[in-house]
């Protein structure tokens, strides 16, 4: 592969060429933070607070850090007067949206942000993560954005009941504010602010509801004809046992025994 | 229609139609787009096709054509090959026209245009001063061909560039040609077109596309609107060309649905195109091959941002993403992709026709050619004006667009649409280029121009311009999207008078950090608006704030109406005319307005013939 | 729902996905709104995501999912209309009809909608009744078009 050599926060370095920017800070540990960026998915580039200052063909620009692609040598400030400006600002506009509430409130607290435009109230802060990773991992599509510009939102189709979620919970453990929550109850599992509702299945040891039925049926039309036994223990019940038990079944069906 | 198979046979169907339009003797064009038939055009259509018809002359004919740009005089006819200019013309006056000026030449003074000043009687289109500063290439056509009759473009020279191109040139050397016109993008950015061609040409992965954006979405522009209504020919021949330069086999128009008679006209001449074999495969015989496709936008500004159209063609929601790598390199499909806008195709025909040398004469250093605005708002002449690059403002709104409406001041000129400001009246001198513009902080976008007179308030445009970005913004990043919130609401408060002094420098910061921050030109460019009014109309600004005064009279929170009952005669004609039933009082007794109820639209101030309605 | 009448747009459009845009405007074209059970077909017969199909829905003004009146009015209020007081005429109708931008009236009669320049910018305000359009207008002029409609 070729390489490209940059200077960031003053250190020579080379790098693979089209390597991101955040990944080559992330190696050398110096710290940007994000709200929208998972190594999982797709950078998306909508917080924009990975906001990096870079000098390019002697011509200065500001770039998202998650998505800037490193082609040439460039000369990168990750962290300097300009980009904490930008930061500040983003962090206070988001604190005015939704508050302070989880990685807003602690990036917030390590900036230093004190909101001229007040503290809102909304439960989101648009950054995707729960939409991407439902299409690019879990490649359900469960929830979309809806509407545009100031009125864009997250929701379900037509913001009824999400019925295509299979209820694996990747949005509720990937939001930074902590909107979308698990709630379990009984044979019942309700995920907030996407409005799914879905019936639950029993473990086959303890007899506990733990894993959304849907979800067991999307598994078995993912990988085929297997038999699902492993899927339908709680993890409390798979303790030591469970790496003895999931050797003992084979994928193409049935147990070895 | 059958297909032309070479070059030969090109030449041969124009030779047959010039022998037939020598045959022609009177000419009246009638102007069919959509803001003429809006105007009454169609039926004016419609009657001299029936009183034509009756003359039982073959040598008169009656042609329905795009615009003739002078919209305010509309409906009008031209009559050829004199050009008689009849203006506002009724379906009564045809009876009066075929009599007198069709049968006996003569011209009926009651429908010519008259000089406002002197009065004197202009009977001639090109005697008028509206077009007097124009410069038409672009726009050559429109007016003497029908758009929906291929034949008409093809009488006047068209596809004869294609036919050049196709055997005369090398893709490099069209590149060339184009790159020595110094044509730029018509679109707003002003990126020089032959350097966007070549380095699509040369960027590797295959298929390459071509797209022209007919996404027209700054309000007050509709240039792109009537170069296709009125010759949609110039822009497919220009796209052939620019596909055959860069090696592209497939081609999109993307165009906004607002359009719907556009869209008919370029189906339509997409279709015709198809039938003679401009478009589709082995074009002319050469060997090549191309054809276009439509999509049609589904009503959303920010999907003329290049990668937020791509986004739609490809069947997604007009999000914008990273432009990090260029569209020419990573574009439709993730393929190389050139796109230009309407107006910049429909340059194409032209210079390969008449060399770059005839193209870049016209114009300044920087900015060649012409540049078609819509001159619109508080001006006395609307429409739509070709005209040089470097022609100064002055000569754009004065000269040509006759000044102010109702003798008030001018106050500024809004150009670049959301993307622009308001430039105010130390700069009309300012030779229009794309240069000049973003000098004074504003730019030439797309090319509407909107004149604001003394009852324009300022702070009042630049929240309008911020109120339409809240909706059309796309809402994915958090600068363009939240930052456009925080400047309406402070914008909101000042024209309530709630406003403080501090707001217009935290104004200024939001602006600065959205330029810097957003994903992409919407939100880049979207303080634009804010920025040139608080630094050419500052004290408006402070009026609002401290003062808590709209002096133009269109803050509603900061005007009230009132009747002065010394005045008022109780004549009932402000009761008469509110929309919304505020105004009491009995025949011959004093009105009183009521103020819960007033939505303060001064139309009661307009209608009063004894001054008896007064603002505060 | 016809499903004859969309799997004939389904049809002009080639099934294919990524013409997802111009299938809503022919759906749109034909019912002037986007019919839920209409998009759930569509959804399922091109094996696109519900949920993109809504955001689409939702994100482009051309749609709308809640139907439309007898009469379909549009204000527009581009910068030239609104200089001229286009915004006049749209807090008139709003008075006058006692709906907002984008609802219809009970009696299914009217709807009204807001838009962001149509491109007759000379001859504005513009007022638009089921594409027909009118120049020059003004709150008397509206006045007396919606009274000969009612």
């Amino acid at each position: 592969m070729e390489n490209v050599e940059i200077i960031i926060d003053g250190v020579r370095k080379v790098v693979p060429k089209r390597i991101t920017i955040l990944k080559v800070a992330q190696e050398l540990k110096i710290e940007i933070p994000t709200l929208c960026y998972h190594p999982a998915i797709e950078p998306y580039g909508a917080c924009r607070l990975c906001t990096v200052e870079i000098e390019k063909n002697n011509r200065k620009m500001f770039v998202t850090s998650c998505n800037y692609p490193i082609e040439n040598e460039i000369k990168i400030e990750t962290n300097n007067e300009n980009v904490i400006k930008i930061r500040k600002l983003i962090l206070e506009l988001l604190i005015a949206k939704v508050g302070y509430k989880g990685k807003v409130k602690e990036i917030a607290e390590k900036y230093n942000v004190e909101p001229r435009f007040g503290v809102g109230d909304d439960d989101c802060i648009l950054c995707g993560l729960c939409v991407n990773v439902c299409k690019e991992i879990i490649g359900v599509n469960a929830i979309s954005f809806s509407s545009r510009g100031i009125n864009r939102d997250v929701s379900p189709p037509f913001g009824k009941e999400a019925v295509d979620c299979i209820g694996c919970g990747a949005c509720a453990f990937l939001c930074p504010i902590g909107t979308i929550k698990i709630e379990d109850l009984n044979e019942k599992r309700i995920i907030t602010k996407i409005n799914a509702n879905l019936e639950l299945e029993k473990c086959k040891i303890c007899g506990k509801y733990f894993v959304p039925k849907k979800f067991i049926e999307y598994i078995k039309n993912k990988i085929g004809n297997v038999e699902l036994d492993v899927f339908l223990i709680c993890d409390e019940c798979k303790g030591e046992n469970y790496i003895k038990r999931l050797a003992s079944f084979s994928l193409t069906g049935g147990k070895n025994e | 229609m059958k297909k032309i198979n070479d070059i030969e046979e090109l030449k041969k169907l124009r030779e047959k139609l010039i022998k037939g339009k020598n045959k022609e003797g009177i000419v009246i064009s009638v102007c069919m787009e959509t803001g003429c038939i809006a105007s009454g055009s169609y039926e004016i259509y419609k009657e001299l096709l029936k009183e034509v018809k009756r003359l039982k002359d073959k040598k008169v004919k009656v042609l329905k054509t795009g615009c003739h740009g002078f919209s305010e005089v509309d409906p009008a006819i031209v009559i050829y090959p004199e050009k008689i200019f009849y203006i506002k013309v009724k379906v009564d006056d045809i009876d009066e026209i075929i009599e007198k000026t069709i049968q006996k030449r003569e011209i009926i003074e009651r429908l010519t245009y008259k000089d406002e000043t002197t009065g004197e009687i202009i009977p001639y289109l090109d005697q008028i001063p509206f077009y007097k500063k124009q410069k038409k290439l672009v726009l050559s056509l429109n007016g003497l061909i029908d758009p929906e009759d291929i034949n008409d473009y093809i009488l006047y020279g068209g596809y004869s560039a294609l036919s050049k191109v196709l055997f005369e040139m090398e893709p490099e050397e069209i590149i060339e040609e184009i790159k020595k016109s110094g044509l730029r993008g018509r679109g707003g950015g002003g990126f020089p077109t032959g350097k966007k061609w070549e380095y699509c040409r040369k960027a590797e992965g295959e298929p390459k596309y071509v797209i022209c954006n007919a996404d027209e979405g700054d309000p007050g522009a509709f240039m792109d609107r009537s170069v296709i209504e009125g010759n949609p020919h110039s822009v497919i021949e220009g796209m052939i060309i620019g596909a055959y330069a860069i090696g592209a086999n497939d081609g999109f128009v993307y165009i906004r649905h607002e359009y719907p008679l556009a869209l008919k006209r370029l189906s339509f001449a997409i279709q015709q195109a198809r039938e003679y074999g401009f478009l589709g495969e082995d074009i002319l015989g050469s060997g090549f091959s191309f054809d276009i496709d439509i999509v049609r936008g589904g009503g959303a500004f920010v999907c003329g941002e290049s990668t937020a159209l791509m986004a739609s063609i490809e069947g997604k929601v007009g999000e914008p993403r990273a432009k990090y790598i260029h569209t020419v390199e990573k574009g439709l499909y993730e393929k190389p992709t050139c796109l230009n806008n309407v107006e910049t195709w429909a340059n194409v025909p032209f210079i390969i026709n008449n060399g770059w040398e005839k193209f870049a004469e016209i114009g300044t250093d920087t900015s060649k050619g012409t540049k078609i605005f819509s001159l619109v708002g508080k001006v006395k002449n609307t429409g739509l004006v070709e005209v040089p690059m470097g022609i100064t403002l002055k000569e754009i709104i004065f000269d040509i667009g006759g000044g102010i409406k109702g003798n008030k001041k001018f106050k500024g000129v809004q150009t670049g649409g959301p993307s622009g400001g308001v430039i105010p009246e130390k700069y009309l001198d300012l030779p229009v280029d794309f240069d000049k513009l973003n000098e004074v902080g504003s730019m030439m976008g797309s090319g509407g121009m909107i004149v604001m007179d003394e009852d324009t308030c300022m702070v009042d445009v630049a929240r309008y311009f911020l109120n339409f970005l809240k909706e059309e913004s796309c809402g994915k990043c958090v600068p363009c999207r939240e930052g456009i919130n925080q400047m309406l609401s402070i914008l909101n408060r000042i024209t309530e008078g709630k406003g403080k002094i501090e707001d217009i420098e935290i104004l200024k910061e939001i602006s600065d950090f959205m330029q810097k921050a957003s994903l992409c030109a919407l939100g880049k460019t979207a303080p634009n608006p804010v920025l040139t009014t608080i630094e050419y109309f500052y004290d408006e600004y402070v009026a609002h704030i401290e003062k808590k005064k709209c002096y133009s009279g269109v803050c509603k929170d900061l005007i009230e109406y009132f009747i002065d009952p010394e005045k008022c005669t109780g004549c009932q004609l402000c009761a008469k005319n509110c929309p919304v039933s505020a105004i009491e009082g009995e025949r011959k007794k004093v009105h009183k307005i009521d103020i819960e109820k007033c939505i303060k639209c001064g139309i009661c101030f307009n209608v009063c013939k004894f001054n008896a309605v007064e603002r505060k | 729902m016809k499903k004859l009448e969309v799997d004939k747009i389904l049809e002009k459009n080639g099934w294919k996905k990524n013409k997802i845009v111009g299938i809503l405007q022919d759906i749109q074209d034909v019912y002037y709104y986007l019919p839920e059970d209409v998009l759930i077909y569509i959804s399922e017969k091109l094996n696109i995501p519900l949920s993109q199909i809504y955001s689409i829905s939702t994100f482009y003004k051309a749609f709308s999912l809640k139907p439309k009146g007898k009469y379909r009015i549009k204000i527009c209020l581009g910068t030239a209309c609104h200089v001229r007081g286009g915004y006049i005429i749209s807090e008139f109708l709003k008075n006058k009809l006692k709906i907002l931008p984008g609802e219809t009236t009970k009696d299914e009669l009217f709807s009204f909608e807001t838009v962001n320049c149509l491109g007759a910018c000379a001859i504005g305000p513009i007022v638009v009744i089921n594409e027909k359009y009118y120049g020059q207008m003004d709150v008397e002029k509206t006045e007396k078009l919606i009274n000969k409609l009612k």
